[in-house]
């Protein structure tokens, strides 16, 4: 057993020299740091004193965005923020956190100033003022050097910039924007217990539109991470996007969501979201593990060189996979069952 | 050595501590409680009082609950700590009445909140339900 377990240490040494970078910080880098650090300290202790749940919904936004970053890491750099700054590769934690205190200020001053707005009509407005606001922090750490876009990244983006940064980028944060704000709120809904009208006859029709509407908007925003190869011609609609791929998971998604709100009506919001990911997780992983096994699913350079280098067990899928399947899902499922919940309860 | 490559080894015992022992331990434990209950072998199920109708119940639980205005004071549905409201979750499970329940739970939630009897039903006639269902969960 100690055996065991000092074999699996050297093993997570290994990997964490394997995936080294450089973490030195300049002195403008650690001022901004500083700067961050104290922004969300100050965000969450007025969150925690003058919202009802600040402090939990502050943390929500926070796991919302780990999600994310998690499952687009290799995209992108993330360094020279120093030792103490990372969390998981080069994710960092006061990243994070900033992100979280830009989202929650956001929430909270547009709920506040539009209070008698419908959410439907406040989420755009979370959007036209986030957008801008994460431009300018990613255009500062582009600026310090800290940011920097994978090769294939580099190779999917059209080369042209504005205020500093990719022009698609105006079309990425608003996306990622979106999914992260729709976590936080669908979460905030359950901490809040937000009462959830039951519905009697499912909206199929419309249940679908937005499903498609958000498969679609996250697998532009991360197809520079994988390949999709040998599909019909026909089938393909931007870059690799494939109708045949991405229609399986708007299908599977959305029947899903709409299987489990019929039978498990009764599901606290908790209880219906861990079933939609089990159903979904239980469709995509057979056919993640037949793509990748017969050539259809090719994971760029970047993406393969962030993986630790285990696989499940009698299959060639890394263990990466596996968990970036639930946090893919888990934004998406928040986006349609925000969107859902938001308009049928007026 | 340095402190990130300990933290980072930490954390990836841990992980695999977690996938390994704790998740199938969890996953057997969730499995054996399911199979109790369905299979009787669990704790005894509260009974309703005989005969008691649903609207009839879920009077008496806000009652023992010592709500007169009919606002449920107790916490999430999912904490339901009253024997009387049990039983009615229980029964309506039995009967296969999951949509109701699903109302039941609706109408506490959204009186604890601060919705009227009036205002909730009218939602639910919004939402197309039946005047019997809403009848029946509804206070008043």
């Amino acid at each position: 057993m100690i055996e065991y377990y000092r074999r699996l240490w050297a093993a997570g040494q290994a990997m964490y020299e394997a995936h080294a970078f450089d973490r030195t910080p300049t002195g403008p880098i650690v001022a901004f740091e500083l700067f961050l650090l104290a922004f969300s300290g100050f965000t969450l202790y007025w969150l925690w004193k003058n919202e009802k749940k600040g402090a939990q919904r502050f943390f929500l936004a926070a796991g919302g965005l780990f999600i994310h970053q998690f499952f687009t890491s290799p995209m992108w750099h993330n360094y020279k923020l120093g030792w103490w700054s990372y969390l998981y590769q080069d994710i960092s934690w006061i990243s994070t956190f900033a992100w979280a205190s830009l989202i929650m200020w956001t929430l909270t001053l547009v709920d506040r100033f539009r209070a008698n707005w419908p959410d439907w009509k406040r989420f755009p407005v979370y959007l036209a003022v986030l957008a801008p606001a994460a431009l300018v922090y990613e255009a500062i750490l582009l600026k310090l050097g800290v940011s920097g876009y994978s090769p294939e990244v580099q190779q999917a983006i059209s080369g042209r910039t504005l205020l500093g940064t990719p022009v698609e980028t105006f079309v990425y944060v608003p996306v990622f924007m979106a999914l992260v704000v729709s976590f936080t709120k669908y979460w905030s809904f359950y901490i809040m217990s937000k009462p959830v009208i039951p519905l009697r006859h499912r909206p199929w029709v419309r249940s679908f539109a937005i499903t498609l509407v958000s498969v679609l908007l996250f697998e532009i925003t991360v197809e520079p991470m994988v390949q999709n190869v040998g599909f019909p011609a026909w089938s393909y609609i931007f870059h690799d996007i494939t109708l045949v791929l991405t229609g399986a998971w708007i299908v599977l998604t959305w029947l899903a969501i709409n299987l489990v709100d019929k039978f498990f009506i009764h599901f606290s919001l908790r209880g219906k979201f861990l079933a939609y990911l089990g159903v979904v997780f239980a469709g995509v992983l057979p056919a993640e593990i037949w793509l990748i096994a017969s050539g259809h699913r090719v994971y760029g350079p970047s993406t393969v060189s962030a993986f630790t280098g285990l696989h499940v067990p009698w299959t060639l899928v890394p263990v990466e996979v596996v968990f970036g399947i639930p946090l893919y899902f888990a934004l998406i499922l928040s986006f349609v069952k925000y969107w859902e919940i938001i308009l049928d309860n007026k | 050595m340095t402190i990130m490559t300990l933290g980072f080894c930490l954390l990836f015992i841990l992980a695999a501590f977690a996938i390994q022992v704790v998740l199938p331990i969890f996953l057997l434990y969730k499995l054996v409680r399911f199979l109790m209950r369905k299979f009787g072998g669990g704790q005894p199920e509260p009974k309703a009082a005989a005969g008691e109708g649903l609207k009839a119940a879920l009077e008496r639980s806000r009652a023992e609950s010592g709500d007169a205005s009919g606002a449920v004071t107790a916490a999430p549905q999912s904490e339901f700590a009253s024997p009387a409201r049990e039983a009615i979750f229980v029964k309506l499970k039995k009967e296969g009445r999951l949509d109701r329940l699903a109302l039941v739970y609706y109408v506490e939630d959204a009186l604890k909140s601060g919705l009227t009897p009036q205002a909730v039903a009218e939602a639910l006639r919004a939402k197309g339900w039946p005047e019997a269902d809403i009848a029946a969960v509804v206070p008043g």
